[in-house]
C-alpha cells in the first residue's frame, strides 16, 4: 500500500511541477476575469434562458442590447469571449442556466448577492424566480422580459418589459399573404401559451387582411412543439418534423415562434425548397453571414424575420437605470411605435421584399396611427375576421 | 477477553483504511480539475490558481456554507434512501420517481386537506412528512411486490416507474391540480399551498440568531433530514431489523441459514427506501417554491445513489458525501460566476470522483480482506 501512495504522491508532484514549468511562459498574456480596473458606476447582470448566447434568436437579441449599452454608455461585458469593452462606466455580466433550466433562480441570486444593481431575467420562465429573489433583495432592481405580475402582486423593485408581438407578426403575416402561391401558410409555436398565441393571432390577422384566400378555414395551419418548457424552445428535430408535415400539406411559407426549435424549420425549408419566416432576431441575416455553408444555404429560404427588439428593451432599461440611478416598478410595452417590433429587411432579402415593401410599410403606418388594431387573442381574431368578411 | 483492546485498535485501523478511497478520489479529481481549468482558461496558471482560491473561499464564506448545507440536505436524504436498499442488496434506482410522487401526494394534502389555522403548522408539517413517505412507499410498492412474488429485477421495474412518475406528475400538474392563472406566471404549477403548511425559514424561527443570511434556502425541512438520519442510524446499527438487512446484504446464504426471511426483508427495505425517498425534495416544494410542479430539480434520486456509494451506505458517510456534493455545486456556481467556467465541469468532476473511488475501494477491499485473513491466521497461531 505504501508503494501505491508513494507512486501517487510522486506522480502528483511531477505533474504539478511540469505544469508550473511549462505554464510560466504563458502567464501574463491572459486578462483574468477577476481583475477589473476602476469601480463601474453601474453593474448589470443578465441571466439568459435555455439556449443561451448563440441561439441566433431570442437570447442573442438580448445580448445585442448589452453590446449597444456598452457602446453608447461606455461599459464592458465581463468574461465575454468577444471582449466587448468601451469603458468602465457600466459592468455587465451574463450567465446561462444549465440544461433544463432548474437553476435560474440560483443564478439570479448569485448576481444579486454580488452587488449587481440591475438584474435582468430574459424570458417568461423567470416569472416566479424573479419574484422570489426580488423579495429577498429589496435594494436590487430587477427586470423581466415577456412576463408580468398582477397589479396587487407586483414587487416594488421589478420592471416588466413586454412586447406587442402581434403587431410585428401582423406585418410578416401580410408578407406571407402577399408571397404565398399555394394560398396555404403555416405557423409553428413553441408552446401553447398566451404569449405565443399573440404571435400566431397577429400573423393570421395580417395574412387574412391582405389575402382573402387565407380567410378560408384550413388555409393557415398551426402547430405547437411541446407543452414542456424544457422541450419547446430547443428541439430542432421536432420543429423539422412539424414543418415537413405542414409543407407536405401544401403550405409554402411557415412562420415560427419557437426559439432554437426554429432551426428545424429552416432545415425543412431547405430540404423541401419552400419559404420560412424567422423570429426575434434577423435570422436570415445571421444565417446568411454565417461561416457554415449549410447556414448560408438555409438563409436563402428565409423571406424575412419578425424582429422582436429585445435589444431595444434591454438597452432602454439599462440606460434609464444609468441616467437616473433607479427605475420605477412599472410595465414598459414595446410595439411598432416604440420600434420594439418590426420585420427584417436586409441586403439578402431586398429583392424579394422590394415589390411589396410599400404596401407593408403602409400597413405599418396604419397600425402606428391606430387605423388597424391588431388582435392579440383568439376572441379578438374572430372579431377581426368577422369585420373583414369572407 | 484480553483480545478486546487489540480488536479496537484494529477497528480504528480499518476505519482509517476505509478513508483511503475517498481521499484518493478527491485528490486525483482535484488534479483533473486543475488540468481542466487550465484548458478552459487557455493555459493561464494564475487563473487556475485563482480558481482554486475561489473554491477555497467557498469554505470560509458564511453564505456559501449556508448554501452547502442547503444543497446537501436533499442529497443526504436521497443518499439515505438509496443506502437502505443497497444495504439489503437491492438496487433501488427508483428514488427519482419516488420523490416526485412523494411530493405530489404531500402537495395534494397541503392544497386540499391541510388545517388552515397557523396554530397547527407543526401538525401540518408532520402530515406532509407522513404523506410524502406514503407516496414514496406506494411508488416503491409495485417493484417491491414484483421482486418478492416473481423475482423481477428491481432495476428494470424502478427505472420504468421513474418514467411513469414523471408523466404522472406532469398530468396532475397540467390537469386536475393545475393552478395557473391567466395573465400571471406561465410555468405549469399547482395552486399555492396555504401559509399554514409552507415550511418556515430557519432564519425566522431563530429570530435572526442564525449564522446565515436570510436569503439562504434553509427551512424546517433541515430538522426533518436530521431526525431522519438519526433514526436510520439507530435502526441500522442498533436494531434486529438493521442487523437482518446487513446480513442479507453481505451474505444472503448465511442470512437464510440463520433464519432471516430474505424476501420479506428485501420487501421492507424497498418500501422504507421508497418512503424516505418521498421526503427528498420537500425543501424545494414546501420551502423554496410553496407549490408543486414537475419542473422542480430533477436528478436528485440519481445523485443520491452516488452519495450512498461514496458514503459506503453508512448514514454518517452519506452525510459527509452529501456535504461534499453540496460543496462541489456551490463552488461550481462560484467558478461559473468568477471565471466563466461552465457549471457542468463540476458534474464531470463529481463523476470522476465516483469512478476513482470505486476503483480505489475495490483495491482497498482486497487489501483489507487480505489483512484480515492474515490477522485471523496469526490470531489462530497465538492460541
Amino acid at each position: 500500500m505504501k508503494k501505491v501512495f508513494t507512486i501517487i504522491t510522486v506522480l502528483a508532484l511531477v505533474l504539478t511541477l511540469g505544469l508550473v514549468g511549462c505554464g510560466q511562459s504563458q502567464t501574463g498574456n491572459q486578462n483574468s476575469g477577476s481583475q477589473t480596473s476602476g469601480e463601474p458606476k453601474l453593474k448589470v447582470g443578465v441571466v439568459f434562458d435555455i439556449g443561451g448566447r448563440g441561439d441566433k434568436s431570442f437570447n442573442d437579441s438580448a445580448y445585442r442590447g448589452l453590446v449597444k449599452a456598452a457602446k453608447e454608455l461606455g461599459g464592458y461585458i465581463k468574461d465575454d469571449p468577444d471582449n466587448v469593452n468601451y469603458g468602465t462606466n457600466i459592468e455587465m455580466k451574463y450567465m446561462e442556466p444549465k440544461q433544463g433550466g432548474s437553476d435560474r433562480e440560483q443564478l439570479l441570486r448569485k448576481l444579486a448577492e454580488n452587488g449587481y444593481d440591475l438584474v435582468i431575467g430574459v424570458g417568461f420562465a423567470f416569472t416566479d424566480a424573479i419574484k422570489n429573489v426580488a423579495n429577498d433583495f429589496p435594494d436590487v432592481h430587477f427586470a423581466i422580459i415577456d412576463s408580468c405580475y398582477s397589479p396587487d402582486d407586483h414587487p416594488a423593485n421589478v420592471t416588466c418589459l413586454l412586447f406587442k408581438e402581434q403587431e410585428g407578426s401582423f406585418l410578416v403575416g401580410a408578407i406571407a399573404g402577399y408571397k404565398t402561391e399555394t394560398n396555404k401558410i403555416g405557423f409553428i409555436g413553441g408552446m401553447d401559451i398566451p404569449l405565443i398565441r399573440k404571435f400566431m393571432v397577429g400573423y393570421e390577422a395580417g395574412a387574412m387582411y391582405v389575402n382573402p384566400e387565407l380567410r378560408k378555414d384550413g388555409a393557415i395551419m398551426t402547430a405547437f412543439v411541446s407543452d414542456d418548457p424544457g422541450q419547446a424552445w430547443n428541439n430542432p428535430p421536432k420543429g423539422k418534423e412539424i414543418a415537413i408535415s405542414q409543407y407536405d400539406q401544401g403550405a409554402d411559407i411557415i412562420y415560427h415562434a419557437a426559439g432554437g426549435t426554429g432551426m428545424g424549420l429552416f432545415e425543412a425549408a431547405l430540404e423541401k425548397d419552400k419559404w420560412a419566416i424567422g423570429v426575434d432576431s434577423d435570422q436570415g441575416l445571421i444565417l446568411a453571414t454565417s461561416d457554415q455553408e449549410k447556414d448560408r444555404e438555409m438563409a436563402k429560404h428565409i423571406i424575412t424575420s419578425m424582429l422582436k427588439r429585445v435589444d431595444t428593451a434591454v438597452y432602454t432599461i439599462i440606460k434609464e437605470m444609468y441616467d437616473n440611478g433607479k427605475v420605477e416598478a412599472k410595465v414598459m410595452e414595446f410595439g411598432l411605435k416604440e420600434n420594439g417590433v418590426g420585420y427584417a429587411y436586409n441586403d439578402y432579402n431586398k429583392e424579394l421584399l422590394d415589390p411589396i415593401k410599400p404596401q407593408v410599410d403602409e400597413l405599418k403606418q396604419k397600425i402606428i396611427n391606430g387605423e388597424i388594431t391588431v388582435p392579440a387573442t383568439d376572441d379578438e381574431l374572430q372579431q377581426f375576421k368577422a369585420k373583414l368578411g369572407q | 477477553m484480553n483480545k478486546l483492546p487489540k480488536k479496537k485498535t484494529n477497528n480504528f485501523k480499518y476505519f482509517l483504511l476505509s478513508l483511503v478511497a475517498p481521499v484518493v478520489g478527491i485528490v486525483i479529481s482535484a488534479l483533473l480539475l486543475f488540468f481542466l481549468i487550465l484548458l478552459i482558461r487557455k493555459g493561464s496558471i494564475s487563473d487556475t490558481l485563482y480558481a482554486f482560491r475561489v473554491m477555497g473561499k467557498t469554505l470560509t464564506s458564511t453564505k456559501d456554507l449556508g448554501y452547502i448545507i442547503a444543497r446537501a440536505e436533499p442529497l443526504a436524504i436521497s443518499g439515505i434512501a438509496a443506502a437502505i436498499a443497497f444495504r439489503a442488496g437491492v438496487f433501488n434506482i427508483g428514488t427519482e420517481g419516488q420523490y416526485y410522487i412523494g411530493g405530489l401526494v404531500a402537495s395534494i394534502y397541503a392544497i386540499y386537506f391541510s388545517i388552515k389555522s397557523p396554530a397547527f403548522h407543526w401538525l401540518n408539517v408532520i402530515f406532509v412528512v407522513l404523506f410524502a413517505m406514503l407516496g414514496g412507499a406506494l411508488w416503491a410498492l409495485i417493484p417491491a411486490i414484483l421482486k418478492m412474488k416473481k423475482g423481477v429485477h428491481e432495476v428494470i421495474t424502478t427505472i420504468m416507474m421513474n418514467q411513469i412518475a414523471y408523466t404522472t406528475a406532469k398530468y396532475f400538474v397540467n390537469g386536475p391540480l393545475s393552478g395557473v392563472k391567466v395573465g400571471e406566471s406561465l410555468e405549469p404549477k399547482t395552486l399555492d399551498f396555504p401559509p399554514s403548511v409552507t415550511f418556515h425559514k430557519l432564519y425566522d424561527i431563530f429570530h435572526g440568531h442564525f449564522p446565515f443570511p436570510k436569503y439562504i434556502p434553509l427551512y424546517e425541512s433541515l430538522f426533518i433530514a436530521a431526525i431522519l438520519i438519526f433514526i436510520v442510524y439507530i435502526i441500522i446499527f442498533y436494531t434486529n431489523w438493521g442487523f437482518e438487512i446487513e446480513m442479507l446484504g453481505t451474505n444472503p446464504n448465511a442470512a437464510k441459514y440463520s433464519g432471516v426471511p430474505p424476501r420479506l426483508v428485501v420487501f421492507n427495505a424497498m418500501l422504507w427506501s421508497g418512503a424516505i425517498a418521498g421526503l427528498i425534495n420537500l425543501q424545494e416544494i414546501f420551502g423554496i417554491k410553496g407549490y408543486y410542479t414537475h419542473h422542480m430539480t430533477s436528478g436528485l434520486g440519481f445523485d443520491g445513489i452516488a452519495v450512498a456509494l461514496i458514503g459506503y451506505n453508512n448514514p454518517i458517510g452519506v452525510v459527509l458525501a452529501a456535504l461534499l456534493f453540496g460543496f462541489l455545486r456551490t463552488a461550481g456556481y462560484n467558478l461559473q460566476f468568477e471565471l466563466g467556467i461552465p457549471n457542468s465541469t463540476m458534474d464531470l468532476i463529481t463523476g470522476f470522483i465516483i469512478i476513482v473511488m470505486v476503483i480505489a475501494s475495490v483495491a482497498m477491499n482486497r487489501y483489507i480482506s487480505k489483512l484480515r485473513r492474515k490477522e485471523v491466521l496469526s490470531g489462530a497461531g497465538d492460541r
